[in-house]
């Protein structure tokens, strides 16, 4: 729960009157007040919840200080001037404004000096802790003035690469969603850093004036090199520097540590060998193709279309008669007539496997492409998050297709996929898990560690850990419908997601809210919350479990014991101890006896209904009964008398 | 003869019998024939009221005046069954009173008997029924039984 001072950690404390500036993506950043008066000059940058921060800000936040980069220093919930609770990650203050501010060319020393060799620095502290930056760019690099170096900016408060403009991602970062590039390799971090070098050279953003399409497209049809230094005069060594590391393949790009070295990175040149043309172009779409990255790159904009010419063979008879690559030919006609692709009901999906496959082989850097969109396999969970219906419906496909896997087995070089490639078939299992605990919303959540829950049953309250669960929903308490459940959808697949073991079993076994053991089980999970995590006192949310009907005792069938627990319930509920409500109305051994005494009650109603029936029943029969009895005793007095009157006659 | 006991229900032969003997009676002891039928007569109108099964109260009834008439049948057997003692029997009042007070008890008692028992027994069946319904309604208010 964002406590009412905004404190983060108990350790800073955000001011929200005093805004420091607007990072890239809309991104908020407030002056921060460290409370050990360290003299520390902090900031704090608001997260936005359809763009969860990257879930590795804890390795960014762990470990020895990386020189010129901001990193994370702690991160928990506050309030902003307008009292909205948000989440917040500290760090320390940038230096001083962006570079985009900077007007005119940068100098040559200027550039190696003050932006170059810091970077690059900045990047090989990164490397060292396995992190990529995926945000070098003008708008995200700092400095305090004029020729002092650089500081690289926040970088772990939205997905990787997301904030990132497409002019200064390698082509086949660019093509993919803006939340769903992945982590990427620190060679994606030189190409940008080589963008951002080219910008300030030149005083200007290099294809200004080009939608995102069309940058791709120039950049794969003339080489990035080629399209973005295009009639632009260049030093020889920033003009050396930029030819490798605006390679198009990330292997033929400088390491960082060689960028500390100007000179030597200069020297070293990688013999890449240019793309193929073809003789004669294919048409795809209007378009006139000429090379195999084009090719890729068309067909995945284009699935239907590229479908139908892999399943004609133009593509296999253009790979091998026009662009002369029979090799490759040949593994596009090994896809196409793989054996067992159906007619009717699994089709579509298949010939979205088939295209995925295909581009996968003609481009081995192009991204995941399924459906027209296109994502890094690592980035298809923050793709998850805020997407629209038809993107959703698409990353949906590519997890239930397990599309991961195959797409991984074209690309066995990139060892930092190796994550994705095992976690393929898990991603699918949740997503096929039924319940409020399963499906789409277990699957953000599973995939997306830094995503806060969604819930609006937590009317604004933030949740990012399992700790926030309980406190939020007292906080939320306060204003909610308590006719309506404390828990739904999004809540359930938080715990889920967040939860071990005894938890998340407690949720599988949920597949509504309205049972009477599903709300059992769901007490049972606050229950087990509440114990594990030591929230405090909970009133307000054990009443609404109260009073929409979570801790019920109606299957109880012993009114008197029923009352004694009502009692008792309310006692605990207005104590906020929902353990303690727990333990009255799950307690097995005394429903056992309850159950007992009920069935050995319905045995004796039976019994005595039988007995008052049969009082009803055996009246007119008593009646005759009673007569005959009559007539009985009336003829034995009569004999009697007889005797005596024979007794009387004998002995006179 | 087949029609006539089938009309009779059965009981042809019996009835036959009884014919015999009264004929028998009538022939061989005509006093004491009539004495029995006086002293009888209040069985013999219960008789022919009484219709229901087994004839309970003609019984009762009969045996109470045969009571009363086995005085003055004795003393009739010892006259060696003359018709002037069974006349002067049965103009004796007293010995008349008897049996016919006798049979008048017995009827009272068929009357009495049966409705004091038939009481007893209701107000026994009363009280059970209101202490079972008692006792339910002590289940069904500890308990929810459906």
């Amino acid at each position: 729960m964002p406590d009412e001072n905004g404190v983060v950690a108990s350790t800073y404390k955000i001011d929200p009157a005093r805004p420091v500036l607007t990072l890239s993506g809309g991104l908020r950043a407030f002056t921060v007040i460290d409370r050990r008066d360290t003299g520390q000059a902090l900031m704090a940058v608001e997260t936005r919840q359809d763009l969860p921060a990257r879930p590795r800000i804890t390795l960014a936040r762990a470990g020895t200080p990386v020189p010129f980069a901001a990193l994370p220093l702690d991160y928990g919930t506050g309030r902003d001037l307008a009292g909205q609770a948000g989440w917040f990650i500290v760090c320390d203050a940038l230096p001083g404004p962006k570079l985009s501010l900077a007007q005119g060319a940068w100098r040559e020393q200027e550039l190696i000096a003050c932006v170059l060799q810091p970077a690059a620095m900045a990047l090989c502290g990164l490397l060292a802790r396995g992190l990529t930056h995926r945000s070098i760019h003008p708008e995200n690099l700092f400095r305090e003035g004029p020729h002092l170096p650089v500081t690289l900016g926040p970088f772990w408060a939205a997905p990787p690469g997301s904030l990132q403009p497409a002019v200064y991602e390698p082509p086949y970062m660019a093509r993919c969603l803006a939340t769903g590039r992945g982590d990427g390799m620190i060679a994606d971090d030189v190409y940008a850093l080589g963008v951002t070098l080219l910008a300030l050279a030149t005083g200007r953003v290099p294809l200004a004036g080009m939608d995102e399409a069309q940058v791709i497209r120039r950049k794969i049809e003339l080489g990035s090199y080629t399209a973005l230094t295009e009639n632009v005069a260049l030093p020889p060594l920033i003009a050396d520097l930029l030819r490798s590391m605006l390679a198009e393949d990330p292997d033929h790009r400088p390491s960082p540590e060689l960028l500390l070295r100007p000179e030597q990175a200069r020297s070293r040149r990688v013999a890449a060998r240019p793309p193929r043309r073809a003789q004669l172009p294919l048409n795809l779409k209007g378009r006139d193709i000429w090379s195999a990255r084009d090719l890729a790159h068309e067909m995945g904009l284009w699935p239907e279309r590229a479908h139908m010419l892999l399943k004609s063979g133009a593509v296999e008879r253009w790979l091998r008669r026009s662009l002369g690559d029979t090799q490759l030919a040949m593994v596009v006609e090994d896809l196409t007539r793989q054996p067992g692709l159906p007619e009717a009901a699994e089709a579509a999906e298949q010939a979205d496997l088939v295209v995925m496959k295909a581009v996968s082989c003609i481009d081995r850097l192009a991204p995941l492409v399924w459906r027209g969109i296109a994502v890094q396999p690592d980035g298809v969970g923050s793709a998850l998050v805020g997407a629209t219906p038809e993107i959703t419906a698409a990353l949906q496909e590519i997890v239930a297709a397990e599309a991961v896997a195959p797409y991984l087995a074209t690309h066995e070089r990139r060892q930092e996929l190796a994550g994705p490639r095992e976690e393929a078939r898990e991603w699918h299992l949740w997503l096929e898990a039924r319940g409020p605990a399963g499906g789409l919303r277990r699957l953000t959540y599973q995939m997306n560690p830094m995503l806060v829950c969604l819930s609006p049953l937590l009317a604004g309250h933030i949740v990012m850990r399992m700790s926030d669960v309980l406190p939020a929903l007292e906080a939320a308490s306060a204003t909610a419908d308590r006719s309506r459940p404390p828990i739904d959808g999004h809540i359930a697949a938080f715990i889920a997601a967040r939860a071990d073991g005894p938890l998340t079993g407690d949720l599988i076994s949920i597949s509504s809210f309205a049972g009477p053991s599903e709300r059992l089980q769901v007490l049972r999970l606050f229950g087990r919350l509440e114990t594990r995590m030591q929230p405090g006192p909970l009133p307000g949310l054990a009443g609404w479990l109260l009073q929409s009907g979570f801790a019920t005792l109606e299957d109880w069938r012993s009114h008197k014991r029923r009352a004694e627990l009502q009692d008792a319930l309310t006692k605990a509920a207005n104590a906020g101890r929902i353990g303690a409500m727990l333990m009255l109305v799950d307690d097995a051994a005394a429903k056992d006896a309850d159950e007992a005494g009920a069935e050995a009650a319905i045995a004796r109603v039976r019994e005595l209904e039988a007995a008052l029936k049969a009082i009803e029943i055996d009246a007119p029969q008593r009646s005759m009964a009673a007569q005959q009895l009559g007539y009985e005793v009336a003829t034995a007095l009569g004999l009697l008398a007889t005797l005596g009157a024979v007794i009387g006659l004998a002995w006179p | 003869m087949a029609e006539s006991s089938a009309k009779l229900g059965g009981k042809g032969p019996v009835l036959w019998l009884q014919g015999l003997a009264c004929g028998a009676l009538l022939a061989f002891a005509a006093p004491t024939l009539l004495l029995l039928a006086i002293f009888g007569a209040p069985a013999l109108a219960c008789f022919a009221a009484d219709t229901e099964p087994g004839r309970g109260m003609t019984r009762a009834v009969a045996v109470a005046c045969i009571a009363g008439a086995l005085s003055p049948l004795w003393h009739l057997w010892l006259a060696h069954d003359r018709m002037e003692v069974a006349l002067a029997s049965v103009g004796d009042p007293w010995a008349l009173t008897m049996a016919w007070g006798g049979g008048a008890c017995a009827w009272a008692l068929c009357q009495i008997l049966p409705a004091l028992l038939q009481s007893f027994w209701t107000m026994r069946d009363t009280a059970r029924a209101r202490a079972i319904e008692e006792e339910l309604k002590q289940l069904r208010d500890e308990w929810h039984v459906g």
